[in-house]
């Protein structure tokens, strides 16, 4: 990881001068980060997080002179992650799981007693089968540990809208855990 | 009160949600080819045009503050040391300070935004 200081000279260079080394050095930054937060985002999909991580660098490349490094470049690029995420769910091909078929398959895959990896298991699973915007919000909420005002500026989403999300996605995981009688 | 306590409910359960995916968290593959891949995607910039009238303010600039460091020279060798020839002597530093920041200035404002 690169202090603060090392990376507005970086993000300096690339502005003022389209350095790719120095651009370069911001990829490797930051890439296992970006990767680990599409590779939850896309329910483990590692071939669509590369994909997206990818598109995410590019298009922050392109867009660098806009930046205006008020929030920090980890933030921008999840931003542009997030919207990347959000326009690959919208395209017709993208297949949307329900909660029944995703715990169906994992009902066949495993068949051993009940404890609590099956838990972690199961919350996953159910994470997993959020739709795309729920999704989003409980992976910055859950995972990330990220406060609501955050998720608020990273998403572009008012207060009220955040919370509602993570509202629907608490109960809906809420739900699913119940069935495997593990209550929260 | 009712509120509260689902207020305190809805806490728990965020509590119970972040420890059980924390511990389920997915981490990625290392990939020591991702940088590579990334680096020979990047599109080429195009060439950056500096408009006319920023150019040709710029080169003014120059032209002012290097014509004013040549007469200020010639006119402070040519003169005693009084408080006009003094004020004359910081003015050149202050106008050349000036200038270099009106040549600057697209580029820290692009900077600092």
């Amino acid at each position: 990881m690169i202090s603060r200081l090392e990376e507005i000279k970086l993000l300096a260079q690339c502005m003022a001068a389209d350095n790719r080394e120095a651009y370069s050095r911001l990829v490797v930054a930051y890439a296992d980060l970006l990767r680990g937060f599409l590779l939850n985002l896309t329910g483990g999909d590692s071939m669509l997080a590369d994909d997206l991580a990818q598109e995410t660098f590019i298009k922050a490349w392109q867009g660098i002179r806009s930046f205006k490094g008020m929030a920090g470049f980890k933030t921008w690029l999840f931003r542009i992650a997030i919207n990347e995420y959000l326009s690959h769910r919208r395209r017709p091909a993208s297949y949307t799981a329900s909660l029944d078929d995703v715990r169906g398959d994992a009902m066949l895959a495993d068949s051993s007693p009940h404890d609590d990896s099956d838990a972690r298991h199961d919350a996953r699973i159910a994470l997993d089968s959020l739709p795309p915007a729920e999704r989003t919000i409980a992976v910055l909420f859950y995972l990330e540990d990220l406060p609501i005002k955050k998720i608020c500026q990273l998403t572009e989403m008012p207060e009220g809208t955040v919370k509602s999300h993570l509202s629907r996605a608490r109960n809906h995981m809420a739900q699913f855990l119940k069935q495997d009688r593990y209550e929260l | 009160m009712n509120s509260e306590k689902t207020i305190s409910a809805e806490a728990h359960a965020d509590e119970q949600l972040k420890k059980l995916l924390a511990e389920s968290r997915r981490r990625p593959a290392q990939n020591p080819w991702f940088e590579r891949r990334v680096m020979a995607a990047l599109p080429d910039k195009k060439e950056r045009r500096i408009p006319a009238l920023q150019l040709a303010l710029s080169v003014c600039a120059i032209l002012i503050v290097v014509g004013g460091w040549i007469a200020g020279g010639v006119w402070f060798l040519n003169h005693d040391l009084t408080l006009s020839s003094l004020a004359v002597v910081c003015s050149i530093p202050l106008t050349t300070m000036f200038s270099g920041a009106v040549v600057a200035a697209p580029a820290l404002k692009r900077l600092f935004s």
